[in-house]
């Protein structure tokens, strides 16, 4: 793909420019941004927010929302760290069993928001306070530590040199990317964001493509869980908090329309990237951690605001 | 300008009028004047510019070239209560009403000041005004009553109250007809005639022959954005305004069809859901086309939605081939061979964001995948296939549905439903708000599937459609069934009389 296909013909060309325009503004600020370690520390750090806002791509294009990412995460990686314990853990067994809590509490959302038409917002609500009880009462409210080494292994090892969370980040980009555009479940899900009804009548199983996106949802936040209770080697009942907030700001960001119906994994992986700049950067410029938070939320919505321009600009 | 009557000044004038969106030129140089209580019809097909025209009257469209004087004044783009203020008022294709509103609170929104200082003083006022209103146009309804449960038919109704509430001396109204039944544009006669009375002037724009006949006093063409004539009703014919706006002599509006039913397909028996319509009965055959008649509201579309799955039949039964079947849902019905046009198009017929080929195959995506992924350029050509069969007017197969005209929109629903190759095809107003051209192509389409052996079920409120179209006309009233018609042996007035049984 040219750059100007890139800039012009797809909906991710503002966000596109703005990650230019932000990585080419630090780098002028700090010699220290520009460099191969930095690069790489900002995709490491990514990777969790990233494959978080992944999986809610496919939520918010259906036209959903799903606000217990970050409570699944917790839960997901208790499990996790529950099973890869270093006396007599197994790292496989305990992949199984957080991906498997996640798809079940994924699945939970998917139900209820199919069967009580409650808007999904409500119901990923309820979970999301549901699941941090869940977490903290798996833990008995405690961190869960002495995990293995294999289990350590995917938050800080490296395959060639290439931390282990990047290889997950690009590999569950690459995945996502290829279902939502070369899929039938991907072409569903966008149609189903387009115009629920019409696709319903147009013969598309709703109730199920729908009971699928919020599984997925699940499954992605479990994957999070697990790479960030590698990372810190601990199972953390608090972990996650508010990371729901960073995944679908990230999906905004990236030009998916918050009615569904429109979007793309290109733009959330530049939308992730953008937020991860942005922080990376006020970081090395020892901005206070109050005042990031500021600056953050201010640098969200002038993102947002200036590519809706540049959309109408495009007509 | 030319004299017509002396002393007369005209209300509205519209002196070489040209716009163009992004370089395309939709208005070339348009002359137009209308005159106290006159009434004025627009025709043309979809994408001509009618659309475009009133909103530059109604100010919501500022004219590249020329411009609009109403009442000696220069228009230009305003703010929208300043145009509601200025006399000038637009009943909309869509209906712009507030459904968790009432009646009243509807036809005074954004106009409350009118009603007194206090809010019970408003609501009280609303109330009595709009019951007045409603009186004097013989509507039986209670101004009290929420918009969400009225017919669409009667939301119309409402928002034709709503613009003549409102005082105005020149009414623009973009299709008023399209969803009334029989009935109610007998009523819709009164009120324009009434209003007409009071040296209102409205310009409004429909595509069926008879009312832009029945109603007008001058009648003005406009094809592809150029007006091509403007003259009294009593100077042109039905014949000359259709090959105005298709700039073709149209021989035949309905194209010929032989009669050859074959072996029955669909049986019905003693269908019903209670509330909606009970004790439905038909043998449908083979290479029929059978039509649902009576007035909007009466059930007959409910009675296509349980047909097709959408909704679940509570009594009797569906026999298709021979096999009782029970769709929970449209997906089961399309898989037996059932296809359904809504007549919401909008709401239920495409997906708006999609391009023409995603919508195309929408409803037979599972042919054009393997393991799940799925093949595209099989489905580009397929959608390229359509574009070109039906003559679907679109910049590519790419081009959004939503950017299409609605004639060309209702092109692409067929095509989808074609696509999951259907033997019955239940078609709820197909040709509902869409150009003569458009028209003419899928009543050619229907007695085509019809000679390749499909049933079809056609619901249509456009009488002559209905009798020059279907072989026989079940016609419903008030959800039951009050006779069955042969075409050969049936009129206009006959199917009347059993619809309003």
């Amino acid at each position: 793909m040219n750059l100007k296909k890139i800039l012009i013909g797809s909906q991710s060309g503002g966000i596109f420019l703005a990650l230019i325009l932000m990585c080419v503004l630090i780098s002028s600020l700090t010699p220290r941004f520009l460099t191969d370690t930095n690069l790489l520390v900002i995709l490491n750090q990514v990777s969790v927010n990233a494959i978080l806002a992944f999986g809610v791509t496919f939520v918010i294009i259906s036209g959903g929302i799903d606000l217990s990412l970050g409570s699944m995460l917790a839960v997901a990686g208790v499990v996790a760290a529950l099973f890869a314990k270093s006396d007599g853990g197994n790292v496989y067994m305990a992949l199984l069993m957080a991906l498997g809590v996640g798809a079940l509490m994924g699945a939970m959302n998917g139900f209820t928001v199919i069967l009580s038409k409650v808007p999904p917002f409500i119901v990923t609500l309820g979970t999301m306070t549901i699941a941090r009880g869940a977490a903290l009462i798996i833990s008995s409210g405690r961190p869960v530590s002495d995990l293995s080494e294999s289990f350590n292994y995917l938050g800080n090892g490296d395959l060639l040199g290439v931390p282990i969370p990047i290889i997950f980040l690009v590999g569950t980009y690459l995945v996502c990317h290829f279902v939502l555009t070369q899929t039938v479940f991907g072409r569903y899900v966008t149609a189903i964001g387009g115009n629920e009804t019409a696709a319903w009548v147009a013969g598309i199983p709703v109730a199920k493509v729908k009971w699928w996106v919020y599984t997925l949802s699940g499954i992605f936040a479990a994957l999070g869980g697990i790479l960030l209770s590698a990372r810190i080697n601990t199972g953390q009942p608090n972990a996650g908090l508010g990371f729901e907030l960073d995944a679908i700001a990230a999906v905004i960001i990236g030009g998916t329309s918050t009615r569904g119906g429109k979007g793309s994994m290109t733009g959330t992986l530049l939308g992730v990237l953008f937020i991860g700049v942005i922080n990376n950067g006020l970081d090395l410029l020892n901005v206070s951690a109050y005042w990031q938070q500021v600056v953050m939320g201010g640098i969200i919505i002038l993102a947002v605001v200036l590519d809706s321009v540049y959309q109408k600009m495009k007509r | 300008m030319e004299c017509r009557v002396e002393g007369e000044k005209p209300v509205l004038e519209l002196n070489q009028v040209s716009i163009a969106y992004s370089g395309t030129p939709i208005l070339h140089s348009i002359d137009l004047s209308l005159y106290p209580g006159e009434i004025h019809a627009l025709v043309g097909e979809n994408g001509a510019g009618k659309s475009t025209l009133m909103k530059t009257i109604l100010g919501i469209i500022s004219p590249d070239k020329g411009e609009v004087i109403f009442f000696g004044q220069k228009r230009h783009h305003q703010s929208l209560k300043q145009i509601m203020e200025s006399g000038i008022s637009m009943i909309h294709q869509e209906l712009m009403l507030i459904p968790e509103l009432s009646i009243a609170e509807n036809i005074f929104l954004g106009r409350e000041n009118e009603l007194g200082f206090w809010p019970w003083e408003r609501k009280k006022n609303a109330q009595l005004k709009t019951a007045e209103l409603l009186r004097d146009c013989d509507i039986p309804l209670d101004p009290a009553t929420l918009v969400k449960n009225l017919s669409i038919a009667e939301q119309q109704l409402v928002e034709i109250l709503r613009a003549i509430s409102q005082r105005a001396h020149l009414i623009l109204m973009d299709e008023p007809t399209s969803s009334l039944s029989e009935k109610e544009i007998t009523l819709f006669r009164r009120l324009i005639h009434k209003l007409k009375n009071e040296g209102v002037s409205i310009l409004f724009t429909s595509h069926k022959m008879e009312e832009i006949f029945g109603f007008s006093d001058r009648i003005s063409v406009l094809r592809d954005g150029y007006l091509i004539s403007s003259s009294n009703k009593e100077n042109c014919t039905e014949q000359e305004v259709v090959q105005q706006m298709v700039g073709r002599e149209m021989n035949q509006f309905f194209p010929h069809r032989e009669v050859q039913s074959g072996d029955i397909s669909l049986q019905v028996k003693g269908l019903g859901i209670p509330g909606l319509f009970q004790g439905i009965e038909f043998d449908l055959h083979q290479g029929e086309i059978l039509g649902f008649g009576g007035l909007v509201g009466a059930g007959r579309t409910d009675i296509g939605k349980a047909l097709a799955g959408l909704l679940i039949p509570q009594e009797g039964e569906i026999k298709w081939k021979n096999q009782l079947v029970k769709f929970k849902n449209p997906q089961e019905a399309i898989l037996q061979g059932i296809g359904y046009v809504s007549e919401d198009r909008k709401e239920m017929g495409f997906i708006p964001e999609f391009s023409v080929q995603h919508n195309l195959t929408l409803s037979s995506l599972l042919d054009f995948q393997r393991w799940g992924i799925l093949d595209k350029s099989k489905e580009k050509e397929t959608a390229e296939g359509h574009v070109s069969r039906m003559k679907i007017k679109t910049q590519g197969v790419n081009q959004q549905v939503m950017y299409l005209s609605g004639g060309n929109q209702q092109k692409v629903v067929f095509g989808r439903v074609l696509q999951h190759l259907p033997e019955v095809l239940i078609l709820d107003e197909p040709t509902r708000g869409i150009d003569v051209q458009a028209k003419f192509e899928i009543y050619t389409l229907m007695a085509e599937l019809s000679k390749q052996g499909k049933s079809i079920i056609l619901i249509s409120s456009d009488l002559p459609e209905l009798l020059h179209m279907s072989d026989r006309i079940l016609v419903i009233s008030k959800g039951k069934q009050t006779a069955t018609l042969k075409k050969e042996e049936t009129n206009p007035a006959e199917i009347m009389s059993y619809a309003m049984k």
